[in-house]
C-alpha cells in the first residue's frame, strides 16, 4: 500500500487538495489506519500552534495608527508635488535660458535638467547629450621636394614611377635651360636620381609631379612605365587625356 | 480606503507582531506598508496579499539590518521587573516568552510560512509571498508545524537543553 505524503495530508487539512485528488485520499484513509494516525498527528499539531500563537496576541491600535498613515501619506504627496513644481520651474528655465544666446548658465541649467529628470524617472531611457562628431582634421598637405639639372643636349627624359596608379603630371614651359622636377607621395618622401638629361622620379602611393622644362628642346614621359612624348619644340603636346592645357602647361593623370 | 484599513490593519498587526515579536515594529511596518498601498491605488481584491507581501519583505530587509547593528552593540542587560508578578500571569508570561523563543529559532522561511497559513492565504499566496514552488508548501508546512511543536514542548518540558 502507498501512504500518502506529509504534504499531501497538510494540503487536505488546509483545504487545498483538488476536488479528484480530495476523494482519492479520502478513500485511501478509510483503509489506512497509518495514514489516518498521521492525519490526526498533524491536526494537533496545527491546533497546539494556533493556541501557542495567540497567546503572543495583542490588540491593534486601529485608530491611531490610521491618523498615522494617512498624515504620512499626505506629507508624501506633498514632497512628490514640491519636486515636481522644482522640475517645472527648471525645465522652464531651462527653455528660456535656450532662446538666449550667449547666457552664461545655459549650459548648466541644461545639464541640471537631464539629472533631475533622470533621478525622478530612473526607468526612462537616459537623455543624452547629442554627440558632437569632431569634423576630422586635414590631413597636412605633403611638401613637394624636387631636383633641377641643366640638360646637355636637347632632349629630357623624365622617368616616373609610383606604385599605386598615376600620379597628376604638371609639365610647363619656361624660358631657362633648367629641368626642374619636384614630387609629392602620399607615403613618404619621393625619391629622386639622375642621369644625363635624365630624371628618375620613384613614389610611395600617389602624388603630383611638377616638371618644368625649357621652350627649346624635346621632353619626353615615361608614366608608370607608359612613354608619353609630351613636347616638339615649343608646343606641348600630349597624346592621352588631358585635365587641364594650355599652350605651355599641361596636366594629366589619373584624377582631376 | 478607511474600510479597508479597518479590515486589514489588525490582521497585518497581528501577523507582524508574531513574526517580530516587537509590537512597535509591527506599528511601523504595518503604517509603511499601507502608506505604500495608498501610493499605488490598488484594487481591494489584490490589496490584502499585496500589503502581505511588502510588509513580509520590510521585515525581511529590517532583519538583515538589525543583523549588522547587532555585531557591533554591546549587549544590553535585561531589565529587572519592578514587583513580582502574580503567580497566573507568571506562568502566561512564561508560555509567552517560550513561543517567542520557539518561533524566533525557526527559520526565517519556516516563520513566514506558518504565520502567512495562520492568516488564512492560500497556498499560491504563501508560495509567491516566500519564493518557494506552490507544490512545495504542504510539505514545507508539515515540517515547520512538526519542528515547532517539538521544540515547543521540549520547553514547556523541560528537556531544551537552551533553557
Amino acid at each position: 500500500m502507498i501512504h500518502a505524503s506529509e504534504g499531501t495530508l497538510q494540503a487536505l487539512l488546509d483545504g487545498e487538495l483538488p476536488d479528484a485528488p480530495r476523494a482519492e485520499l479520502e478513500r485511501h484513509l478509510r483503509d489506512c489506519a497509518a495514514c489516518r494516525t498521521e492525519l490526526d498527528a498533524l491536526r494537533h499539531d496545527s491546533d497546539e500552534l494556533a493556541e501557542a500563537l495567540r497567546l503572543l496576541d495583542r490588540p491593534a491600535r486601529v485608530a491611531a495608527a490610521y491618523r498615522d498613515v494617512t498624515a504620512k501619506h499626505r506629507r508624501n504627496a506633498a514632497v512628490v508635488a514640491l519636486r515636481r513644481a522644482a522640475v517645472f520651474l527648471l525645465f522652464a528655465a531651462t527653455a528660456a535660458a535656450a532662446t538666449i544666446p550667449g547666457w552664461p548658465l545655459r549650459a548648466w541649467a541644461s545639464e541640471a535638467w537631464e539629472r533631475v529628470a533622470s533621478a525622478l524617472a530612473p526607468e526612462r531611457a537616459p537623455v543624452t547629450a547629442p554627440v558632437r562628431v569632431a569634423a576630422p582634421e586635414p590631413r597636412p598637405e605633403p611638401v613637394p621636394t624636387g631636383i633641377s639639372l641643366i640638360p646637355t643636349g636637347d632632349a629630357v627624359r623624365v622617368v616616373i614611377a609610383y606604385d599605386a596608379g598615376r600620379p597628376r603630371v604638371r609639365v610647363r614651359l619656361h624660358g631657362e635651360r633648367r629641368v626642374e622636377v619636384r614630387a609629392t607621395s602620399s607615403r613618404g618622401t619621393p625619391r629622386f636620381r639622375t642621369g644625363p638629361d635624365r630624371v628618375e622620379v620613384r613614389g610611395k602611393g600617389t602624388g603630383e609631379v611638377w616638371i618644368t622644362v625649357p621652350r627649346a628642346g624635346a621632353l619626353t614621359l615615361d608614366v608608370n612605365g607608359q612613354t608619353y612624348l609630351a613636347k616638339r619644340g615649343d608646343q606641348l603636346r600630349f597624346p592621352g587625356p588631358q585635365a587641364e592645357a594650355t599652350e605651355t602647361e599641361i596636366l594629366f593623370g589619373a584624377r582631376s | 480606503m478607511d474600510a479597508l484599513f479597518q479590515r486589514l490593519y489588525p490582521q497585518l498587526f497581528r501577523y507582524l507582531h508574531r513574526l517580530t515579536g516587537s509590537a512597535d515594529a509591527a506599528e511601523d511596518i504595518a503604517q509603511e506598508s499601507f502608506v505604500r498601498l495608498l501610493d499605488r491605488k490598488l484594487p481591494e481584491a489584490d490589496a490584502r496579499r499585496w500589503l502581505f507581501t511588502v510588509a513580509t519583505n520590510l521585515v525581511r530587509d529590517g532583519a538583515r539590518a538589525d543583523k549588522r547593528r547587532q555585531r557591533i552593540l554591546t549587549a544590553i542587560p535585561p531589565v529587572q521587573a519592578a514587583a513580582p508578578l502574580p503567580d497566573e500571569e507568571l506562568e502566561r508570561a512564561e508560555r509567552i516568552r517560550a513561543v517567542r523563543a520557539v518561533l524566533d529559532t525557526l527559520p526565517e522561511r519556516d516563520r513566514t510560512l506558518l504565520l502567512m497559513r495562520e492568516e488564512g492565504f492560500r497556498y499560491g499566496e504563501i508560495a509567491a509571498a516566500v519564493g518557494v514552488a506552490p507544490g512545495s508548501v504542504g510539505t514545507l508546512l508539515a515540517r515547520a508545524v512538526r519542528r515547532f511543536t517539538v521544540a515547543y514542548q521540549r520547553r514547556e518540558e523541560g528537556d531544551d537543553p537552551r533553557e
